[in-house]
Order: C-alpha cells, then structure tokens, then sequence
C-alpha cells in the first residue's frame, strides 16, 4: 500500500517538474476528512495541464497555478475533489475516504486483495457503517448494507442476534446459514460477545470464486469480520459514549376492549347453544347469559361491580347495559413493558504504532436493557491487537479478546403458559394483573403493596400464573466466558533481502475459540410451572472449544507488466463441546442454587468432536492492470462422513477483465473505471442436522443409550446407517459488472448469479410405518438465481459539503429442481417443498368467502370423478362443468374399470372442514419476496453530517399465525384481534369472518397468508463535530455529538405483524423487535 | 540470515504438511453406540429391550409438539376411554386431550403435533425396535433362556402394537374382517426400507396372534425380570385382549384364565394407581425418581390436588354411569365424589381413582400401570356368557364383584342382548358384565375399543355431565359403520409410501378414501 503510494506521488512529482507554467503561488494542507489528520502524497494536479506536485508527510504542499485555475486533489483511498483556486494563496481541501476506490484492498480468503484484481463477488461493509445502527448484536447491523443479503429481524431479547441468508436458501436439511470467520480464522464463538465498535470491515463473500477457498462450509457464503488494527503514528485515544432508549419497533396486535370482549365471549355462547346443541334462539340467548360467568372464570373477574355475569348483557341485543362501567381494563402488554428500558454502551480504544510495530486495544462496556421487564444483556469487554516485524522477512502478531455477557431472558417461547409474549397477547382485559378486592379497586396486602392475581380464584386461562409475577420471581440468566485468540508469523515475502527466494514466504495461522456457558433456571415453588414441584432449579454449563490451525507457502512477484501469485497450504480444524445438565425439585425459595434444593438430582452430560482436515492451494494471475485470472482448489475431510465419502473436492475459476483500461476506452473520459467479472466454482455443506441440532455423525446406525428402564440401562435404536452420505455440492455462476463514472460520482455494480445445489443433503423420506421418518442421503437439487443491483451517487463532494446516496435492488428466486425421484414433494405443515417450486411454498387450504346464509367459512375443494360416455349414469352436467385430467382415458377393460372411462375434476364451495383440508391449493407463492432492497444517503454540510438509512422487501407471504389465534380464539378467556368485529351476525351480512365460535374446528387456510411487503426506517443519525480550533485548545483531536434512531418505524399491512421473524416465513409469540433511539459523544485525544 | 530462514522455512513445511492421522477423522458420539454392537450377547439385547419399554411410556417422544398428551399406554387409553361416553371432561383447560374428547383431530393429520402422526409413530416405533431384536434372535449369545425371554417379550410387544395400532386406525375387526387395516412388518427396518401397502384387518390381526402365541412359547415360565417386562401371565393378558376384540371367546377365555393367576383380583379401597408393585397388577412401568416428571404425566391430568391439568380440566365420571352403582359399592364412594367447583358449577363426578401417592412430590409414587388382575377375571365372565357358559360366568362376576359390593349378586340375570346404543338397556348379564367392565376399567381401557369391538353406537348428554361442546351431535356415534373413531393416517406416511390409502377425514367413506381392499394402489412404477 505504502509502497503504491509512493509509486504514484514520485510518478505526479516527475510530472510536475516536467512543466514549467508560471502563474500564482498557492499553498494549504490536505487533511483527512475523517480524521481531521494531513494526508501524505496526496498529488494535486492543475485541471487540463501537466502540473502538478503532491503533499509532504504532514499533507502541507505548494504549488505555482493559474489565479483563475482548478486544482484537482487525487489521494489513493481518498474521493476525487476539485477545488477552483479563485484567486486564493491558500487552498485547504479535506479529502474523504472512499470506500468504492478501486484500489482499496478487500479482506479475501487467507489474505487479502485488490478490488481491481478481484474476480469474485463481496460486499464490504465498513466500520462507519456499522457504527450508525446501534445494536448489541453485529448481525443486525447487516440488513440493507450488502446486496443479496437477507436477514431476519431478530429477536428483540437484548443481545439476540439476527439470521443471514446470502443469496437464498441453498439447503433443506443442512444448513443454509454462512459461515462467520473472525481475522482470518472460522468462528464457534458467540457472535454477541464481539463488540461492534472493534470490528473494521465485514466483508461478505457471495459466490464461489470468493469463497472457494473456504471450500467446506462455505456454501452458503461467508461474512469476514476483521478487527481494527493498529497504524503508525501518534496513539490515538477513541472514547465513545451512548445512552438509549428503547421501546417496541413492531405495533402491537389491535385487540378489542373489556366491553366488547364480553359481548364477543357471549356471543360464541349463544352461538354454540345454537349450532352444537340445537337450541333455538331465544333460549340460546338465556343459556349464553346464564353460561358467561362459568365461561369466563366467575364473579370474581367481573369489573362491572354493578352487574352480575347473568345480567350483564341485554339479551335481546346482545351488548353490555348501557349503564355498565368496568372497573378495570387491563393491557397485559402495557404492563409487561418495560418504560425505562435503558441501552448504555462506552467504548475506550487505543491504536498506534511505529514502523515496526503496530497496535490496538479496546475496551467496551454495555448495559443493554429489554423492554420485555427483567429482562437484559451486559457485556464487557477487551481485545488487544498487536502486529510486529521481527526482521525484513519475518513478521509476528496475535490478537486476543476475552467478552464476558450476562443475559436475563424468558426461556419460554410459543404457546407454553409461561411464555410472557403469548400469556399477555391472549389475556382479556377484564383479568386483572393485580388482585382486585369487591369494589373493583386494588386489593393490598398487609405492606401496602399491590398483590399479583395468579387466577386462583377461577380464572379460566393460565391458573397459577401471572406473567408479570413470573418475570420477577422466575430467573433464566445466561452466563458467557467468550475468549478468542488469533496468532500468525509469516516468513519471506517479496523483498529484495530474501535473494533468490524473493517472492517466497510461509505463514501459519493459529485461532482458538472457547466458549463457556453458564445457564441457571429457576421457577419459584408458589406461582407458575414450579408450583406442582415444590419450584426447581436448573444448571446447563457448556463449553465449546475450536481451534483452526494452517500453514500456507506463498510465492508472489511481479515481473513487469505481469503479476503472479501461487499458494499452497493445509489446515486443520478441530470443534469439542461439552455439555452438563443438572436438576433440582423442591427449591430453597429464593436461592438459585442445587446444593439447598431437596429433589433428587436429576444429571445428564455428554460430549462432541467434529474435526475437518483440508489441503488447498490458489493460482492467480494478471497482466497490465488489465486482465485477471484466478484459480483455487481445496480439499476437505470431514469427520461427519464415512471414511470413503469423507473427502470433498472443491473448485473454483475466475477471470475479469478491465474494459477501461483498453486502448478503445481512451476517449471515453467519463469512464473512471469498468469491470467485467465472471466465475465459476463448486463448494460443499456438511452442516447437517437433526432436528435443531447438528448432526456430526450422519452415516452410522446408532442406538441411543439414554432409555434406561427405571434402573435397567436401556437403548432405542435412533438413526439408519448409510455409510454413502457425502457432501453436499453447491455449483454457482456469477457475473458481475462495475462500472465508475464521472470522475466517481456515480458508481454501480450489477451482478447476476446461478447456483445449482446437488448431492443436497436431504433426509430421505421413509414411510413413518418403517419405523423411521428418512435417513441422511444425498439427493435431489436446488437452484437459486438472482440479480443485485447498487448504485450509488456521490452527489456533492466539494470542500466540506458532501452528499451520497444508495440504492440497493435485488432479488434471488429458488425452486427446488429434484427430490427423490419417488416422491415429487416434501409436506411440512402448512409449506410444501416441491420439484418445480420454490422451497416452502405454502399449501393450504383455499378459503371462498363466507357463506351469507349460515356464516360459516367457506372453503374450496376439488374433486375427481370417473364418467363414461357410454354409461347410463353419464353426467353430462357435471361433465360440463369440469376439467378433464390429462392421460385418463382407459383404452381397455381391466378389474379396475372399462375403456372409454375418463377421469374429471371439479372444484366447489363447501363449508366442510374435512373436505377443505383434503383439497389444498398450491399457487401462493412462498416467503420469498418478489425483490427487497435498500435506500440510504449520508450528508456532510461543515460540521453537521446527517444520514438515514430505509430498506425494503415487496411481495411473499408470512403465515400469521399469532393473527390467526386472534380470530379463531381456541379457549374461553382468551380474547380477540379488532378484525373480529367484522364477524358475520345475522343472514344476510357479507363479510370475510365467520360467525363466531370458541374453540371451532380451524383448519389451515389461506386466510392467514398475510404480505409480507414492508417498508423500514432502519436508521436515523445526525451528528455534530466541533470546529477543531475550539477543541484543540484543550487537546481534544475531535469531538462529534450524535443522535441516533435504530429500527425507527416499519410499516406493514397488518399491525402486530413482524414480516421478518424468520426465513420460512413463519410468526410466533416471540420477543418483539425493538427500537432505540439514543444520544452519543466521540471524542478522539 | 539466509540459513535461519532456510532452517526455519525446512522446519515449518515439514510441520505442516506431514498428514495428520487419518483416526483423527473417526469420531464418535457419547450417548450412542452403532447399532452392529448391539446384539453381540445378552446384556446387549437385554438393553434393547429395556430400552423399548421405556420408549413404551415415555412422554413426549413421539411428536414434534403438543408433548404433554403423548404419555404411553396409559396416555392413550386415556384418550379412548374420552372418546366414549363414559368419561367426562369438565373443561377444556389447557387443551390437552379436549381434541380427542370432541374428536377434533382427524382433520390434523398433516402436523406432526397431533394424534394421527403421535399414534401412527409410537406404534410403529415399537415395531421396529422389536423387529431388530427379533431378527437378531440367532446371533444373541448368552443363556438360551435368556434368550428366549428376551425374543419372546420383543414378540409379545409386537403383538400388541400391532393390535392397538389396528384397533385406532381401522374400523372394529368384526363386521369388518376384510376391510384395510394398517401395513405389517416383520423385518428389520434399513435406509431406503419401502413402505407397504395396508393389510386386512383379518392379516393384521392374524400376525398380533401368532406373535403372541410365539412369545407365550418363548417366554415359557421365566420368571418377569421387571415389573414392565412381560411373562407368561402379560403374555396371556395380551392375548385375551387381542382374542376379546377379535370375538374369538374361547382363545380369550383361556388366555385370560391363565393371566389371572398372575395377581389378585381383590379390591383394595387404599390404592390408588400409583403402585406398579400393588398385587392387583400384571403389567406396569416402575418410574423412579430420575425418569419422573411433573406435568406431562398420566396422574397430572387426572389429579386434580396436583394443581395443574387435573384441575383446569376435572376428569369425571358420567352421571349416567355413577348412578348405575348400588349404595353398597364401595367403588362408587372411594373414586367418584360430587364437587362443587370455584365457579360455583357442579361438574359430575370427580374421580378420585387415580391420584399420586404425594402430589407435592409427584416424580415419584406416580408408575404407570398397563394391566390388571380385574380385567382378566372380567373377560373370563365375558366370555363364558358369550360360550353359553353363563353359570361359569356369573360365579366369575360374583367373585370379583362380593369384595367390592357386599350385597351383589347377578345370579337372577341372563342373556348376551345388548342395546344399539350404550344406553339402550336389554337387562341382560352381558350387559351387565360390560356395565361392571366400564366401572371397574374406568380411566383405564380405552372405551372406545370396546364400543367398537361390542358393535353399538353412543351418545352423550349434558345430563351426563358432558360440557356441551362435547356432545358431538353432527358426528355419527350412534353408528357402529362410521369412521368418526377411526384415526387419519399422517401425512409424512404418504409422503413416502405410495401404496398408502388414507381413512375418510368425515363420518363416512367418499371417493379415494376408506378402508375398500380395492382402492390400494397396486402397481408401483419407478
């Protein structure tokens, strides 16, 4: 880098000197815009002449120029500024760094490279990036910042992470996430123990020819987190601070009100009186009114002190007395929501270094609290970096990181009781959080204090628990110890001292990562699931350690115009986790610990290894700048498979080429820079699981020791031997074109890709009667393809008023080519994967209206019958009204029919659950969206900066199944979304919602598919920095203030919806995004 | 300089690229053993046993989801003995076991969370694991007698999986011999195993009695190892079911004649079901501490002083059933009261049979039992009534009836009459044999095979003490021709198995659905 710098500042000055225009003198300094520091060798170059000359080592430089004459200010990594003199002595110009400059070196496998010279896909994301969403998590900060990438949401648990997808989902039954490789090294770690503010660069490699070399487990892609390191230079001192509040980003489901609750709830009674027992309707009406209070829990949970459950509704009309006031209406929701839920972070880092040696560490420290209550994430935590050069030919580093998190959480999820998300959605306002006395007004104990209402006293839903009581006198704490560290020494290189190796060199890498967890349970003996043990008290203590270890002999020259570099190199990964469970009944109440627990213990532990093994090697070449070819190979063992299969040979081949720098392009001034890339390559995935967990030993017939028989030991047989199960191969395409024009004003990039998924590793479906649902086999295929677009505009670059804007577009489609050959599809639920369709499609129920008559949901079916011309019973009306079925006509008589029979199908309303169920559709399309994308713009105007970033996803569907429970309320007690007041009442109404039931006969079907389309607001920041001149009289570098929104809004068709819960397209009653908004100081000494 | 970088540079590459060891490559997990070491010798297959027992009544491993009403034999007689009319649940609760009791389940068979795919998987589980022992039989070493106690169970288990898979997802065996039952295997299950199409319920029925037959010759005298293990008495017991439900009488009557004498059928008013070692138990599975659970347990659900399940949802007797016991039955005060519940609703009769020796503490005194003395002595009269012995069978009722009711006696009835519905009543002693069979078995039997197997229909009434959206009126339970009570087959079965015919979803048969022999797809192409 250095050494190009000062290739081209020598070749600008050489210039310069060349001509010899004699007009004004003009001096002033080129200072970094970021760091506010002078930039050295920057050239500056008289527009439409020869002259020139480039800064001193402090950025100051001097130059004879035209008074009326344009100085154009060139730096490399540095945005392009023009700056007309007018006249002035003095010309001073910040230059910003530019992240599309071509030469900016990108994080590659084991090195790094030239953007010019690379023929792979990437997306970089850089720490400034980063730095404006204010997360816990990396993960998601990705979302919008790199085409082709998809990313969940996210739970809104404080430290909780998102998923990535790159490009589409390339497995069914292993894994489709990428691979996380932290400086140089793949990571077991825990993605929340890296504090964002360390990380430099996330570089996302997309297609083979970038990832090839990571061959296994890179199918799927790979995110490359790279570390700040240090620089030479005066130490710099960083401390940044942040406070933030946080409250929920998604809406909250719309729910009715105690009023209308209890109107709906009497309702279903009458309703059920009628249709299940045959009442008529005025009887109904009686029976409903003398039902309600057995319904709803009894006189105790009835606010309308002035009525009882029987009188409480008009009959005749069916709404409340007018009179009726509540005593209470409780939002469950409201309650559990934590009002203070305050996000703090300080981060101190110190970088710098000499000639030889260079270094950085950093300390952070974060206290993220939930808006869920109790619930919170803190982490503390330290890395160190630090570089040496031992000698010209041998280079040293290591880095180190120790994190240490505590996570409070609910470890419930979905329907279960305990579950504070799904307890407060479905709990009807007239329940009260707190005891209530007969008045209706709180009922206190002896201290004066507010008293939880666990529903003893008839509360038809969730006795014994209360979710805000739960939360407090519950406990579910993660403890982490996250270490990781990372050492190299590199021997050689290109360097005059190393003779006639010159060229040659060897480095190792080393990086371990460990992981311990500490997980501690506890559910009190007196409220929730403990009541029925006396309370219990869990210990799960985990630890997970890896390391990777290679060796890679390299030899690079350049010789003239041609520039070779070849690489050789073995690696060995090895994974061990350990796993420790304990159980306790009968708690101590109050202490979280085993040892005062009476139960008999309850233990459990076992271990895994997982080892790969891999040899590689890489061809790269290119000639005048101008064309690039690029070749790797790798080979891997994984321990996963039998040793025959064990190893995978993986491929990849790459060229581009440099259409600006042909001599054709010469006139085409506007060009800054035009390249066309193309690659090809095949990668592996043997990231099986079962079940959601990974399974490292997929080819055996194994029986599960852990069925003893009271004390007998005992073994089920648990999995089918197929010693053939291999790895699974991902071929892909990629052609990507990267244009820059007008001197960097608009730069784009498109990018097409084809990826082919074979050998996929699939659970082979068996007939469940075997005995066994499938077996890990490789079959069938996959295809993704897609198209990703980025533009972006660097609309102002002039002196201190900046402006850019980007737009990302893309889009990825998958189908799903080959199954097993038997079996065209795989049903899981409400999806189906299909030959021919994009995985997980959904395959339901087709709903038609609702009946006006009845009220009842009508669905459409479809049936097949046999008809015969020639019969006497021949329908020619239903013939009619049919479609024939291709290939049915039987041309001969056999047992199962005659010659002339053919098979029609025809579709009809019914009302019939069961036919409905038999007559699923297909057609709906699957989560996948039409296209997403991203827009976002950054401003610089002096010493306000302010951006925003957007992101966007059109088209797919999402399954609400939260919504569908809202509308089709299976349990008395639980209440219901607003939407339910459409309900059809009366013959004659015409509306989209049945009459309404408690506990009806709900089949899947599509009224529960929801667009998933949204628009987001992701962030917000505005900033301010202090005119140097005031803060270096106190010694200050720089001192920025900032406000930031993360997660700002997200508008969706339906409120309560989150569209990005997860990849399938699913919902739940999970913890729900959340949304910050926080103020911020960073200081630089 | 040149010659340390040489030295250096030699060291490191002979380092690094001298291969590791290729046994590096071979792990192995720590809770799991290959599958080819299993059979080696007795302690082995004893293990596979033992192990498929626990696979028996274990909770929660047959589905994806919905754990806490997948609880083992006791869990599924449970669900058949709601299925009836006998057995009333008072609320829904938390849901577990309302679907089955309003027979909203059929129409589930695509979720790997519901009964369809629970049953279809549990009984099939059972099989495969057994067919393995089974097959291995020649190769185990050890003790001959050993051996054959080993074989002779996994056969017996055979038997009855097979018998009450058929018995859920076919319609009765009699009056529908030759109509489709479920597939039979026989062989070890491996990667790629096809499956097969559906049998009658004739060959189903066939295979349930030779494999118990096999295993009343294997298992000889050897004496019951375990309390979960099955002996020539279990053996006996399971063959008179199979037999009973079948209608062959005379193989039930003297199967169920030897099973008897395995334990008492003395009335002890102190237990309450929680006791595999009570005398009056043949067959049970003993829970120690460290394998018990607290909620998704059979006892959990019935007891309600455990304040969980059995609280939230009463399990009751019908009133219909109650009022059938004189004053003098002692059945009728030690297991049924009336409660008043909180509400202020009455909601039949609470059952107080089956309770956890301690609910506060209920990891223990809470065994599963599967089999009792009464039942056999039950089907002895049974059968002697049906084989026009009805002086044996009345002398059998009497026995098992004086220690329960003092002043019973059925002496004076006669007759095998029964009513089209359940509560039709003839008068009959066999009416009154399956009237002592329903409250003696109560919680116990699954009595829906029995209405299926007697060939009537029911219905249930909120006089009964059925909430009113159990009455199931748009159903067909009058009718013993309906499917209502035939479970779907899952969906993950057809994905895989061509031949597969699946049971109507409605009360009756339409199109490509039914048990029809002729509707099995009889071709495969590939």
């Amino acid at each position: 880098m250095k050494k190009a710098k000062l290739f081209f500042s020598t070749l600008f000055v050489l210039l310069a000197v060349a001509v010899s225009a004699q007009n004004m003198r003009v001096t002033g300094t080129v200072k970094d815009s970021s760091t506010g520091e002078g930039v050295p060798f920057a050239s500056i170059v008289v527009k439409g002449t020869m002259i020139g000359t480039s800064t001193d080592a402090n950025g100051a430089y001097t130059i004879n120029a035209p008074a009326n004459g344009t100085l154009e200010f060139t730096a490399v990594g540095y945005v392009l500024v023009d700056e007309a003199i007018n006249g002035r002595g003095v010309v001073n110009v910040s230059l910003d760094p530019d992240a599309e400059s071509l030469d900016e070196s990108i994080v590659v496998a084991y090195g790094t490279a030239k953007k010019s010279s690379f023929t792979g896909s990437a997306g970089t994301v850089k720490s400034e990036s980063l730095q404006k969403r204010t997360v816990s998590n990396v993960t998601k900060a990705v979302e919008g910042l790199v085409a082709g990438v998809t990313t969940t949401a996210g739970s809104g648990q404080p430290g909780e992470g998102a998923s990535i997808r790159i490009r589409g989902t390339g497995s069914i039954n292993a894994s489709s996430s990428p691979l996380y490789v932290v400086d140089g090294i793949p990571f077991d770690g825990n993605i929340a123990s890296i504090n964002p503010n360390d990380i430099e660069t996330m570089t996302v490699l997309k297609d083979a020819s970038a990832s090839a070399l990571y061959g296994a487990r890179a199918a799927n892609g790979v995110v490359m987190i790279t570390t700040k390191r240090g620089s030479e230079g005066k130490a710099n001192v960083n401390f940044k601070a942040t406070v933030g509040w946080q409250s929920r980003s998604v809406k909250d489901y719309d729910m009715v009100n105690a009023q209308e609750f209890v109107e709906l709830t009497w309702e279903a009674l009458k309703n059920s009186y009628i249709l299940d027992n045959g009442y008529n309707d005025a009887a109904a009406r009686e029976a409903a009114s003398a039902d309600l209070g057995a319904a709803l829990g009894g006189q105790f949970y009835n606010p309308y002190k002035n009525y009882t459950w029987d009188t409480v509704i008009d009959p005749t009309t069916g709404k409340l007395m007018a009179d009726a006031v509540p005593a209470w209406n409780e939002n469950w929701m409201d309650v559990l929501t934590n009002k203070q839920a305050i996000r703090q972070e300080y981060q101190l880092g110190v970088s710098g270094g000499d000639r030889k040696t260079k270094y950085a560490f950093s300390f952070g420290y974060l206290d993220d609290k939930g808006v869920l209550i109790t619930t919170a994430f803190k982490r503390y935590s330290i890395r160190a970096n630090v570089d040496h050069e031992i000698t010209d030919w041998f280079n040293a580093g290591a880095s180190a990181s120790y994190a240490y998190t505590y996570q409070n959480s609910s470890q419930y999820s979905s329907t279960q009781t305990g579950n504070a998300w799904y307890t407060a959605q479905f709990m009807a306002p007239i329940y009260p959080v707190y005891l209530k006395d007969d008045s209706g007004k709180n009922a206190l104990d002896g201290n004066g204090q507010l008293q939880y209402d666990y529903g003893m006293n008839g509360r038809p839903k969730a006795t014994r628990f209360n979710a805000v009581g739960d939360l407090y006198d519950n406990k579910y704490e993660t403890m982490r110890d996250n270490s990781s560290i990372r050492a190299y020494a590199s021997l050689g290189g290109d360097k005059d001292v190393m003779g006639i190796f010159k060229g040659l060199s060897l480095s190792t890498n080393f990086g371990a990562d460990i992981t311990g967890r500490y997980i501690t349970s506890y559910y009190n003996p007196f409220h929730g699931d403990g009541t029925s043990t006396g309370g219990e008290v869990d210990k799960y203590s985990t630890r997970t350690f890896s390391y990777t270890w290679n060796q890679i002999l390299k030899y690079e020259r350049t010789f003239n115009d041609f520039h070779l570099l070849a690489q050789a190199g073995h690696e060995y990964y090895n994974y061990n986790y350990k796993y420790l469970y304990a159980e306790r009944t009968q708690v101590y109440p109050g202490i979280l610990e085993i040892a005062p627990a009476s139960g008999d213990i309850n233990a459990n532990s076992y271990s895994d290894v997982y080892r790969i093994e891999s040899y590689f090697g890489r061809l790269a070449a290119d000639f005048k700048d101008k064309y690039y070819l690029e070749a790797t190979w790798r080979t891997d063992g994984s321990s996963r498979f039998y040793e025959p299969n064990r190893w995978g040979q993986f491929w990849s081949v790459g060229a581009s080429w440099r259409v600006s720098q042909e001599g054709f392009m010469k006139n085409a001034n506007w060009v800054d820079n035009l390249t066309l890339r193309l690659s090809y390559g095949e990668l592996g995935n043997d990231d099986l699981y079962k079940g959601n967990n990974p399974n490292y030993y997929a080819w055996q017939s194994f029986y599960d020791l852990t069925y003893p028989n009271a004390n007998n030991a005992g073994a089920i047989v648990s999995s089918l031997a197929n010693p053939a199960v291999s790895w699974e191969k991902k071929g892909t395409w990629n052609v990507g074109l990267e244009g820059t024009f007008f001197k960097q004003l608009l730069n784009v990039t498109f990018e097409y890709y084809n990826s082919l998924t074979s050998d996929m590793l699939l659970s082979y479906p068996m007939a469940l009667s075997t005995g066994f649902g499938g077996y890990d086999a490789n079959v069938g295929s996959m295809r993704n393809q897609g198209f990703e677009g980025t533009v972006r505009v660097n609309w102002l670059k002039t002196g201190n008023v900046r402006a850019s804007s980007t737009l990302m577009a893309y889009f990825n489609r998958n189908k799903v080519v080959k199954l097993t050959g038997e079996s065209p599809s795989i049903l899981s639920g409400n999806q189906l994967i299909q030959e021919g369709l994009p995985i997980y499609s959904w395959y339901v129920a087709r709903s038609a209206g609702v009946d006006p008559a009845t009220g009842r949901q009508l669905y459409w079916a479809y049936k097949e019958v046999t008809q015969n011309k020639d019969d006497a019973n021949y329908d020619a009306a239903l013939v009619a009204k049919s479609y024939s079925i291709p290939n049915t006509i039987k041309l001969k008589d056999d047992d199962n029919g005659k010659a002339g029979d053919q098979i029609f199908g025809y579709e009809y309303k019914t009302d019939n659950t069961g036919e409905a169920t038999n007559s699923k559709y297909i057609g709906y399309g699957s989560r996948e969206p039409k296209f997403q994308g991203s827009f976002g713009s950054d401003f610089q105007f002096g010493p306000v900066d302010f951006s925003f970033l957007t992101t966007f996803s059109i088209g797919g569907y999402v399954w609400d199944s939260v919504y569908a429970s809202a509308m089709e309320v299976s349990y008395s007690g639980d209440t219901w979304s607003k939407h339910i007041l459409r309900r059809w009442q009366k013959p004659g109404d015409v509306t989209d919602v049945p009459i309404l039931e408690i506990g009806s006969t709900n089949i899947s079907a599509d009224r529960w598919l929801v667009d998933a389309s949204y628009f987001a607001i992701k962030s917000i920041q505005l900033g301010y920095t202090m005119p140097t001149k005031w803060t270096q009289k106190i010694g200050i570098k720089s001192l920025r203030i900032f406000a930031t929104g993360d997660n700002l809004f997200l508008f969706t068709k339906l409120n309560g919806l989150n569209p990005q819960y997860n990849m399938t397209g699913g919902t739940s009653w999970a913890y729900t995004p959340t949304r910050t908004i926080s103020l911020g100081l960073d200081i630089n000494f | 300089m040149k010659k340390i970088f040489f030295a250096l540079m030699a060291l490191a590459t002979l380092l690094s690229f001298s291969a590791c060891n290729k046994e590096l490559l071979n792990t192995n997990p720590t809770d799991a053993v290959t599958g080819d070491t299993m059979f080696t010798d007795t302690d082995g297959a004893m293990m596979a046993l033992n192990g498929t027992y626990r696979f028996m009544w274990q909770w929660g491993v047959t589905t994806t989801g919905n754990y806490h009403q997948c609880i083992g034999p006791q869990g599924y007689n449970l669900m058949a003995d709601l299925m009836g009319e006998d057995f009333v649940q008072a609320a829904q609760g938390n849901g577990w076991f309302w679907y089955d009791y309003r027979y909203n389940v059929k129409s589930r068979y695509t979720a790997s969370t519901w009964r369809s795919y629970d049953m279809w998987n549990y009984y099939y589980t059972l099989i495969a694991n057994v067919n393995y022992i089974i097959d291995a039989a020649e190769q185990i070493q050890g003790d001959p007698a050993l051996v054959n106690y080993i074989v002779g169970n996994a056969y017996a288990i055979r038997a009855w999986s097979y018998a009450y898979c058929a018995m859920i997802f076919a319609r009765s065996y009699i009056g529908h011999e030759d109509r489709l039952c479920i597939p039979i295997y026989t062989e070890p299950t491996f990667a790629g195993t096809t499956g097969k199409p559906r049998s009658t319920n004739r060959e189903v029925f066939a295979q349930a009695m030779s494999d118990i037959n096999k295993a009343i010759e294997l298992i000889g005298n050897s004496a019951q190892q375990h309390v979960s293990h099955i002996d020539k008495y279990v053996a006996n017991g399971i063959k008179a079911r199979i037999a009973l439900y079948m209608g062959d009488y005379q193989t039930a009557h003297d199967a169920a004649a030897i099973a008897v004498a395995g334990a008492s059928y003395d009335y002890d008013s102190s237990f309450k079901y929680n006791d595999a070692t009570h005398k009056s138990v043949l067959w049970g599975a003993e829970i120690i501490s460290t394998q018990g659970t607290t909620n998704p347990q059979f006892l959990a659900h019935m007891d309600y002083r455990f304040g969980g399940y059995g609280d939230a949802s009463r399990k009751c007797a019908s009133a219909w059933l109650y009022d059938k016991m004189s004053a003098t039955d002692k059945r009728a005060k030690d297991w049924w009261s009336l409660e008043i519940l909180k509400d202020g609703t009455t909601k039949g009769y609470q059952q107080y049979k089956f309770l956890f020796k301690d609910p506060d503490s209920p990891q223990t005194g809470a065994d599963h039992i599967f089999m009792r003395a009464p039942e056999m002595q039950l089907i002895i009269a049974e059968t002697a009534c049906r084989l026009n012995n009805e002086a044996e069978a009345k002398a059998a009722l009497n026995a098992l009836m004086k220690t329960r009711d003092a002043s019973y006696d059925c002496s004076n009835l006669t007759g095998t009459k029964l009513g089209e519905l359940t509560t039709d009543e003839t008068g009959s002693l066999l009416e009154e044999i399956i009237l002592q069979r329903r409250i003696e078995l109560w919680g116990e039997y699954g009595r829906i095979y029995d209405i299926k197997r007697l060939r009537q229909g029911f219905v249930r009434t909120t006089a009964m003490g059925h909430p009113s959206a159990a009455l199931m009126t748009s159903l067909h339970l009058d009718d013993p021709e309906s499917f209502d009570w035939v479970l779907t087959i899952p969906q993950a079965e057809f994905d895989a198995n061509d031949y597969m015919v699946q049971n109507p979803i409605n009360s009756y048969a339409s199109g490509d659905q039914g048990d029809d022999p002729a509707l099995t797809p009889t071709v495969k192409e590939n």
